[in-house]
């Protein structure tokens, strides 16, 4: 079986994403895939709310004749990561705690 | 079924169920997607996202979801009976405006806040658009108590004064002014606008009740206009929401306020004059890096809450809180311009640089000219490194 992410934790990883460098919906989708199982659908509704709250800000380049949006964290987002990786550590370390706690 | 019949099929589900604009912001993004796999990897993309019909239920739950009333209203608006008192004792206890604000504002607040207390169900808003007369429009207009008109006549001048709403403001993907006005949740209490003579102006009627369910309330304006679209004097003003200017553009003035909220600005803007102003919530202004917004005279002020302020360029720039914390990152070096900035009890930095409770520059002739004060938190001046 597989765990889900909660919205909190996608929204994190997709601003530790951008926070590596600005990058486009696809991209962001196929480097989340390497690692976690979400659908080509996951994105854009976190990116869509993401860019509304200020965490993100979107720029439109032209790439062999056609647009791409590329999505870059802004100072908002970032505080905001830091605020989740924060948030993450404490609760692996309970999650850790209880089930790995007595195990070695 | 190829990539386009595909399109095609969402754009035509979503179509009757969000407004115009998203349905083409959605489109935009999946015709990327589709683009950037390339032609081989077309089955497994749509393979991935499911049929037309899943992706665009879950388009649609997904957007109801965040706009529905219960978990997704902004915290601020869930006020809770002792936050209130908390508050309100702070507010007596520390600032001058003590007696007059607790009246004028919170008294309301807490009326308003102290909903009834059986559940109220909830109705979800209907996302479909009503045609209407351009020029003038009311929720009235509609059962549902939503209206969206895609192509408003341009107006320079915008005047918005409504009670209960989130207003925003956003650039559309062409040359057209558009609104969105909801009333969900709110018995009575339309949003009414008229365009006349290029003045945009967008009120509010008197709700039917006394003491709505704040959860069960959806209401908003949401403007669209042009990317860089030149404005003459704008007036937002709510009561009680957020107010989010987030459209590149240029304006005489600008003044934002809301009594109980926050006041935003996420894009890069140009203006002779900006107010924003907040009884109880954080003033924001930042464009996400590039070009700074260029304003010659701004004031910022807020008696609760936090100014941030990123990549701005100013002639003149005011931030006042009585609680909160002032962070301005600035396109000037701070040893290029004049500054005074002062906190009651708590710490100014200048640069990186712990200069106690107050620091100030002056004699720089042409220089920007940049005044803060908070009585309780800190403030911070640097220059906007991007």
């Amino acid at each position: 079986m597989t765990l889900q992410l909660s919205a909190p934790l996608l929204d994190a990883c997709v601003l530790a994403v951008l926070a590596e460098g600005e990058t486009y919906g696809y991209a962001l989708t196929q480097r989340l895939q390497k690692e976690l199982d979400i659908s080509g659908s996951t994105l854009y509704p976190v990116l869509r709310r993401l860019q509304k709250e200020g965490c993100l800000t979107v720029r439109d380049r032209q790439y062999q004749g056609r647009n791409r949006r590329y999505y870059a964290i802004t100072w908002a987002g970032s505080d905001r990561l830091e605020e989740l990786r924060g948030t993450w550590r404490g609760f692996r370390g309970s999650v850790d705690d209880i089930l790995l706690g007595g195990t070695d | 079924m190829d990539k386009e019949t595909y399109l095609r099929f969402l754009r035509s589900l979503l179509a009757t169920r969000l407004p115009e604009r998203e349905v083409e912001d959605i489109i935009r993004y999946y015709t990327e997607y589709f683009e950037e796999a390339g032609p081989e990897r077309e089955k497994e993309v749509m393979a991935s996202l499911g049929s037309p019909e899943v992706l665009a239920k879950q388009i649609v739950e997904q957007r109801q979801a965040e706009e529905a009333p219960a978990p997704a209203v902004p915290q601020k608006r869930r006020v809770q009976l002792w936050q209130i008192l908390l508050i309100v004792g702070a507010v007596i206890f520390v600032t001058r405006l003590g007696v007059k604000f607790v009246v004028n504002t919170v008294g309301r607040v807490f009326q308003e806040a102290v909903a009834p207390a059986e559940t109220t169900v909830i109705e979800q808003v209907d996302f479909v658009s009503v045609p209407g007369t351009a020029g003038k429009g009311s929720t009235a207009d509609a059962d549902d108590g939503y209206i969206y008109f895609p192509d408003l006549p341009a107006f320079q001048t915008v005047k918005i004064d409504v009670d209960f709403a989130d207003v925003s403001v956003y650039n559309g993907s062409g040359a057209d002014f558009a609104l969105e006005l909801v009333n969900g949740g709110l018995e009575g209490g339309d949003l009414e606008f008229e365009v006349e003579n290029g003045v945009l102006t967008v009120s509010s009627t008197k709700a039917v009740e006394v003491f709505p369910n704040l959860d069960a309330v959806d209401r908003r304006v949401s403007l669209t206009i042009p990317e860089g679209h030149a404005l003459e004097d704008v007036v937002i003003h709510t009561k009680l929401g957020d107010v989010d200017w987030s459209a590149v553009s240029e304006a005489r003035s600008l003044d934002l306020s809301t009594n109980l909220g926050e006041v935003t600005c996420y894009e890069r803007i140009a203006a002779q004059e900006l107010e924003m102003h907040s009884d109880m919530g954080d003033i924001y202004v930042s464009n996400g890096g590039g070009d700074p917004s260029q304003i010659s005279d701004a004031k910022l002020t807020t008696s609760m809450g936090d100014v941030s302020v990123y990549n701005v360029s100013a002639g003149e720039l005011t931030a006042e809180t009585s609680m909160g914390d002032i962070s301005l990152y600035i396109e000037q070096d701070p040893s290029e311009v004049n500054y005074d900035l002062t906190t009651d009890m708590g710490e100014v930095w200048v640069d990186n640089d712990l200069r106690r409770t107050s620091a100030r520059q002056e004699g720089r002739e042409g220089a920007p000219s940049i005044t803060a004060h908070t009585s309780m938190g800190d403030v911070s001046l640097d220059k906007y490194e991007g």
